[in-house]
């Protein structure tokens, strides 16, 4: 079953990447997000598959905003896209050497099937994990995005001189 | 799996590499992490292993997010100093 969301992630990626108008690429960006969560649900991290649907929803739902906004949707027709062959080769294959080198560096145990899957992954487990193992990691993760939230809104702060 | 993730990253780096808006780099960069997650994800589901792999896609989904809050940022800031976005007038900000 996790195949058959797998293809359709593959699929709409694809599609994200090649189509010409910003509203079908972020439209299958959505899709491969829904596709993703899918996937995750079928091996049993059912929370991450939930946050992963919502993630993608927010985020489609905020390109459009955006897009609507600052006319990305006009000047994308105007823009010729550049197709350069051997770049997008070299990217495909630098994606599939990485999982490659993942597989070779791991027990190369990957399974798509949630039956197989021994751990029990719950959201009670996962709390209890950041919490106590990986505390000092969750704590940098809050701090980083607190700082960015902080930046982004001195970013965009209007400045005099912008209004000149 | 794996390569389902491999393939999904590598297409989001070819989308960054061709899509000449700001929009659709973030779309790039939003493949690229769902690639990235994914093959967490299916590292931890593997029988035998811990709940490392959930936990690390978890962080990429966030830090995801913190990236394309970043990004909708430095565009914003683009727009309010030449009232429109593109990804050659980026050198802009630097003055």
């Amino acid at each position: 079953m996790s195949w058959i969301f797998a293809i359709l992630a593959l699929i709409a990626a694809t599609l994200a990447t090649l189509a010409q108008d910003l509203k079908y690429s972020i439209l299958c960006m959505w899709l491969a997000g829904l596709g993703v969560g899918a996937i995750f649900l079928t091996v049993d991290a059912e929370f991450l598959g939930i946050i992963q649907w919502i993630i993608s929803t927010l985020v489609a739902i905020s390109f459009v905003f955006f897009a609507v906004m600052f006319g990305d949707f006009e000047s994308s027709k105007e823009k010729k896209e550049s197709r350069n062959y051997l770049l997008t080769f070299c990217s495909v294959a630098l994606g599939l050497v990485f999982s490659g080198l993942v597989w070779l560096a791991t027990d190369k145990n990957f399974t798509d099937d949630a039956s197989k899957v021994t751990t029990v992954i719950d959201v009670k487990t996962i709390g209890k994990t950041l919490v106590s193992t990986h505390f000092l990691s969750l704590e940098i993760l809050t701090m980083t995005l607190f700082l960015v939230l902080i930046g982004c809104g001195a970013i965009t702060k209007i400045e005099k001189s912008d209004t000149k | 799996m794996i390569l389902i993730s491999g393939l999904i990253g590598g297409l989001g780096l070819v989308c960054m590499f061709c899509k000449k808006t700001v929009l659709g780099l973030l779309i790039g960069m939003q493949l690229l992490i769902l690639g990235s997650s994914l093959i967490f994800v299916a590292g931890g589901a593997s029988p035998g292993q811990t709940i490392q792999g959930h936990i690390f896609g978890l962080f990429i989904t966030l830090v995801g997010i913190t990236q394309l809050g970043i990004g909708y940022s430095l565009a914003l800031r683009l727009f309010f100093l030449r009232k429109r976005i593109s990804l050659d007038e980026l050198r802009a900000l630097k003055q």
